[in-house]
């Protein structure tokens, strides 16, 4: 639909933000009045109540960190009782529950702003700066999102966009357009990519085929809370731990936070850098020396959970007659770290493709995306796929498939209901997403209300047809097989009727822990980190402890006694205890990867 | 449901060149571009959601014979039962299955390295019955689906007991392949 206002390709990213739109043919990449393509994606909400977007908003951080927004793309869609704790302890500003079980950040003044206005702030802003640069209105964009984004998530950015007076075109994943702007020139017939995209705060890893101009995706798996601001926390850990620091206020938080991904980035480059924080707090300033080495060590943890996710993606291309890939392509910015490639290249015996830009790649794909949809780009058909199956819950609490992960969208598929019960009016049916059997360990999307026509039992059918959009969104229409009339059914977020009984057993719950000693619980779970500990090392070092050099071993020994010793001490010390668990832990991991390699060399002999 | 035999162009077969199929699909999807706005003036002859679950059904072996069959008006059989060879399979896949959850879970409530380090050993094993069973599933499903060019000849003359027999027989099959397949994918985060 070619028009007047040019559609626009947006990449709304964790940590940074950009926009561009096909001119003539080619994606291009547009800049503000600075020059800056970059935006990050960070909001300061001000005192007197103004709003900055961008890199002054990010320089405000260690001033004001509790009112300067940053990641809240991490919280988009989601539900708070989904945040894990340890996401909270990342944080510089609050977030609160809204009473439904949505995340809201709360701001000093005592204004609640949802992650979707957070985000409409950025995209207004990108709005601004395309209409700047192109000298007209824009009213309509492609947006990006991870593969791995649940509908929710789609939901919400979809509305994020609307607030800042947007009509989004099109929904495109963010593999996907990398592949896009990867594949418009480089690509040829009968090719096989892999594109391992690993951002501020998200991973996806999508397959992707060129088979006659037409572009396929063929398998996708990802993980939306994982990404560099884990790298940044694995560092900040670190620094906490070797300096001793104890508990953070939020200013410190955000200074400490800055300083650990300085580091992370000046070791992608450097061997050494020392972590130098002036004047840190009353108590002076305070020094660390960094090594790579180290530093990998650090990170090693989190890329091992982005190998699981390659595994499955392969796994299910390999299922669908794609068994092997001819490029790797790297995109997003936490692949800039070397020790990315160097994995990557021991894991899957290939050399990753560095040719794209990790920033801006999938915001040139979004471009061109925009670009086929008003006819400006040449013919390229691009063809993706869900990446979470989609059921309903059915008796005993089981997840029933209704369409399965990495179908081709749009999809549909559809359910016949029968009324159990002599004239039901109408049945509530659980819609749900995610991979795992129990109903309750996936993704609630909602319910939706079937109507029936009363009559006698099971004498009133109705055919419910689930189906996912291009932008991989449900829609869910009933079908009354008496009428043959079809009507979309509204999809009711179900998380506000929790029913009381598990209201009250959570309430009653967090009272308890309130008159809770506190070095009492933490007594108890020392100990029983303490009990899982001794009879694990016991057996390690039955079975692999030759191998170890006598100094080890008795480094180990002595770890083991600190621990046992503290257990059978009768004045409970539970900071002690759990100061030599953490000691035993680490002293024995050079162990646990002997005991792995051991299991693993000999198999079932 | 509308015969998706007829939406890539396919005669209502068990036996199809899936060549074609891919090619069908392909040259369909390229026509009708999903990935563009419907536009009022040319819309679809073929809703994209059916081209690509016509491709997903009929390159699916199961679904297939499945769809075929609807094809055919063969009503479906609701009471199913694990026919006698495939009942030793289901004992052994029972206990792997159970073997691998219990494994699995403390895996999970493990909280240092040491403590997962010691399940390896049993992940190992656990890894390798169920691909025993994978295995076993495989030998089973193969005489099947080799049976397929049978099975149409069987109901040119009107009979479509074994049909139905074998569409029972592969969806069992495909279910405890599935089973093993999510366990093993499991393990592999070990």
């Amino acid at each position: 639909m070619p028009s007047d206002s040019p559609l626009i390709g947006i990449d709304l990213g964790t940590t940074n933000s950009l926009v561009g739109v096909v001119d003539s043919g080619f994606p291009i990449l547009l800049a503000d009045e600075q020059g800056e393509r970059l935006l990050p994606s960070a909001v300061l909400y001000r005192e007197d109540g103004t709003i900055q977007v961008g890199r002054e908003a990010l320089r405000s951080r260690a001033l004001a960190p509790e009112r300067t927004i940053t990641s809240i793309k991490r919280f988009l869609g989601r539900r708070f009782s989904q945040i894990r704790p340890e996401e909270h302890a990342g944080l510089s500003y609050q977030l609160v529950d809204d009473g439904s079980d949505r995340p809201v950040v709360l701001l000093p003044c005592g204004r609640k702003v949802s992650p979707e206005e957070v985000s409409a702030e950025i995209l207004g802003n990108l709005k601004a700066v395309a209409e700047a640069a192109l000298e007209t209105d824009v009213a309509s964009a492609v947006v990006t999102v991870p593969a791995y984004f649940s509908n929710s998530q789609r939901e919400a950015t979809k509305k994020a966009a609307e607030m800042a007076g947007l009509t989004v075109e099109r929904i495109i994943n963010e593999p996907t357009a990398a592949a896009l702007s990867y594949g418009l020139d480089k690509l040829e017939e009968n090719r096989s990519v892999a594109v391992y995209d690993l951002g501020g705060g998200t991973f996806d890893l999508s397959i992707l085929q060129m088979r006659e101009g037409l572009f396929e995706v063929i398998s996708t798996a990802g993980d939306t809370q994982l990404g560099g601001d884990d790298f940044d926390q694995a560092i900040l850990e670190e620094l906490r731990c070797v300096l001793s620091l104890g508990s953070l206020s939020p200013e410190e938080q955000a200074t400490l936070l800055a300083a650990a991904r300085e580091a992370k980035e000046s070791l992608s480059s450097e061997t050494v850098h020392t972590v130098r924080l002036p004047f840190f707090r009353e108590g002076g300033s305070f020094e660390h020396t960094l090594d790579r080495k180290r530093c990998e060590e650090l990170l090693a943890p989190v890329l091992e959970r982005t190998r699981t996710i390659c595994k499955h993606a392969f796994g299910e291309a390999a299922r669908k007659g794609v068994e092997t890939v001819d490029h790797l392509i790297l995109v997003g910015g936490s692949t800039r770290l070397p020790l990315v490639a160097e994995k990557l290249r021991a894991w899957f015996d290939m050399e990753p493709d560095r040719t794209q830009h990790p920033d801006e790649s999938v915001a040139l794909g979004a471009a061109i995306q925009a670009g086929i949809l008003d006819g400006q780009v040449r013919s390229i058909v691009l063809v993706d796929v869900t990446p979470l199956s989609l059921g309903i819950e059915t008796f005993g609490g089981l997840m029933n498939v209704i369409i399965p992960r990495n179908s081709t969208i749009p999809a549909k598929a559809g359910e016949l209901f029968t009324n159990a019960i002599a004239n039901q009016e109408s049945m509530a049916i659980r819609v749900l997403q995610g991979e795992r059997e129990m109903a309750r360990d996936n993704w609630l999307l909602g319910e939706v209300e079937v109507p029936f026509t009363p009559g006698a039992k099971g004498s009133a059918r109705v055919g419910v047809q689930f189906s996912i959009d291009a932008d991989g969104i449900l829609e869910v229409l009933a079908r009354d097989t008496a009428t043959g009339e079809d009507h979309v059914l509204e999809i009711r977020d179900a998380a506000v009727d929790v029913d009381d009984e598990a209201v009250e057993k959570m309430v009653s719950e967090s009272i308890d822990y309130a008159f809770d000693d506190m070095n009492e619980r933490v007594w108890t779970e020392a100990k029983l980190k303490s009990e899982e500990l001794l009879p694990a090392v016991e057996v390690a070092l039955e079975q692999v402890g030759g191998q170890l050099d006598p100094e080890e071993k008795e480094q180990i020994q002595q770890a083991m006694d600190a621990v046992r010793g503290l257990l059978d001490l009768p004045n409970r010390d539970a900071a002690a205890l759990k100061q030599a668990n953490a000691i035993l832990d680490e002293s024995t991991q050079h162990l646990a990867a002997l005991l792995v390699e051991a299991a693993f060399s000999f198999p079932d002999e | 449901m509308p015969n998706l035999f007829a939406i890539l162009g396919q005669p209502v077969s068990l036996t199809l060149n899936l060549a074609d199929v891919e090619a069908a699909w392909n040259e369909r999807t390229r026509e009708e571009r999903p990935d563009l706005p419907a536009s009022a003036e040319s819309p679809a002859a073929t809703d994209p959601a059916e081209l690509h679950r016509a491709r997903a059904v009929l390159t699916d072996p199961v679904e297939r014979l499945s769809h075929w069959l609807e094809c055919n008006e063969v009503p479906a059989k609701r009471d199913a039962t694990i026919a006698p060879d495939l009942m030793d399979l289901f004992a052994e896949l029972s206990g792997a299955l159970q073997e691998t959850d219990g494994i699995i879970e403390r895996h999970r409530k493990s909280t240092s390295a040491i403590a997962r380090a010691t399940l390896a050993r049993d992940a190992v094993a656990a890894q390798v019955r169920l691909q025993n069973c994978m295995q076993r599933v495989q030998q089973l499903k193969n005489p099947i689906l080799e049976s397929f060019e049978k099975l149409e000849a069987d109901a040119a003359s009107g009979s479509f007991e074994a049909a139905l027999g074998a569409l029972a027989q592969l969806r069992f099959l495909r279910k405890w392949e599935q089973q093993c397949q999510d366990r093993l994918l499991a393990l592999l985060s070990f």
